[in-house]
């Protein structure tokens, strides 16, 4: 009897000991290693819009749509420009409204932009500082020194790796 | 369409129902969630940490790439362990005839030949990826699940390791639900003998 009760209790031990186990996990940057070798479908939308330009390049089916279009463009344009010469009061008077309002907006704005630099501070203190020929030659003189080094800069950056010149034909 | 958090709570056909459709999010998503319990298994069985994350990086591949294949009235968790277990037992397949070759050429008959044939270990110290293992590996339960047969400690793990049901474990590995059992019961037996000297001690 008590050799059955030791084996239940080192049953329910173990069974104890294997549900506290720890779960290990891989290295850093596992998921990243894996997804670089996944292939992920595409988007069913960008499938569909594949499926019907390859099947709108085939080219009897290109002329058939370029036709379609053509006559569509043709019958459209035959409504709207009798519909539009009979209606050009309205539609210019329209025109001009919005022309108007939007012309009038832009003034509107950009004389606020300009009242706000004149009243600002920096716009002040800039006025009141005594502004001399040497300052524009100096400001001057530093720019073109900042561009040309610029300049280098770029070009030796995308200047092209030197390597060791090869002979064309071995030497013998 | 749910965000990359409200992923986690939905169901595993769920989340592969929005990888199926493109969502990269969604193939994040099932790795984060089996991760842990596929590297583990594969680590168990396999007692090799590199070896094991590549048989867990093979399985992920395998699974994340064939998930059109996959059928949705089966549960998502047996089709991958089945997938783990698979590259597992293939890994120590392969690995036991390796250990065949140190000893050299199966066609060697004498010393010399054997001599000949046989591959030379140089350095037998232990690495510290080695010494990891060791360490990860070193518990007396541990040791007992690595003597176990292949078939015996995938089930044993995947029952009371992971806490998968009987029906699921018999689907991840293509087995009756009575071999399964049968199994569990023989490998719970196993590790009793094993591990009743530490009862004793």
């Amino acid at each position: 009897m008590d050799k059955y009760l030791e084996q239940d209790e080192l049953d329910r031990l173990i069974t104890r000991d294997l549900s506290r186990l720890p779960s290990f996990v891989p290295s850093l940057g596992f998921d990243r290693r894996v997804m670089a070798m996944v292939r992920l479908p595409e988007p069913q939308a960008l499938i569909a819009l594949r499926r019907a330009r390859a099947w709108a390049l085939q080219p009897r089916r290109a002329l058939a749509l370029a036709g379609a279009y053509a006559a569509c463009a043709v019958i459209a344009l035959a409504l709207a420009v009798p519909w539009a010469l009979q209606h050009s009061s309205y539609i210019s008077f329209g025109v001009g409204l919005m022309a108007t309002k939007v012309i009038g907006a832009a003034r509107e704005t950009g004389m606020a932009f300009a009242g706000s630099v004149l009243t600002s501070r920096s716009f002040q203190a800039l006025r009141s500082m005594p502004v001399l020929r040497e300052h524009f030659v100096m400001l001057f003189a530093v720019a073109t020194v900042g561009y040309a080094a610029a300049a280098v800069t770029l070009h030796r950056l995308l200047k092209s790796p030197g390597g060791k010149r090869v002979p064309a034909t071995p030497a013998r | 369409m749910p965000r990359a958090k409200d992923l986690a709570s939905l169901r595993d056909q769920e989340v592969v129902a929005l990888a199926r459709a493109g969502r990269e999010a969604a193939y994040r998503e099932i790795l984060r969630r089996y991760e842990r319990p596929v590297f583990s298994l594969i680590y168990r069985m396999v007692r090799d940490r590199a070896a094991a994350e590549d048989l867990a990086q093979e399985t992920f591949i395998k699974v994340l790439n064939a998930l059109e294949s996959y059928r949705p009235e089966y549960k998502f968790s047996s089709w991958i362990f089945k997938i783990a277990n698979n590259a597992a037992i293939d890994h120590l397949r392969r690995r036991e005839v390796d250990t065949l070759s140190l000893d050299g050429a199966p066609g060697a008959r004498t010393a010399e030949e054997v001599d000949a044939t046989s591959l030379q270990a140089t350095d037998r110290r232990p690495t510290p990826l080695a010494a990891l293992e060791s360490r990860e590996l070193g518990s007396a339960i541990e040791r007992a699940i690595a003597k176990l047969r292949p078939e015996y400690r995938t089930c044993i793990l995947l029952r009371h390791v992971e806490g998968r049901a009987y029906e699921e474990i018999a689907a991840a590995l293509d087995l009756p639900l009575g071999t399964v059992k049968t199994y569990i019961h023989r490998a719970r037996i196993e590790l009793r003998e094993s591990l009743a000297h530490l009862k004793d001690g």
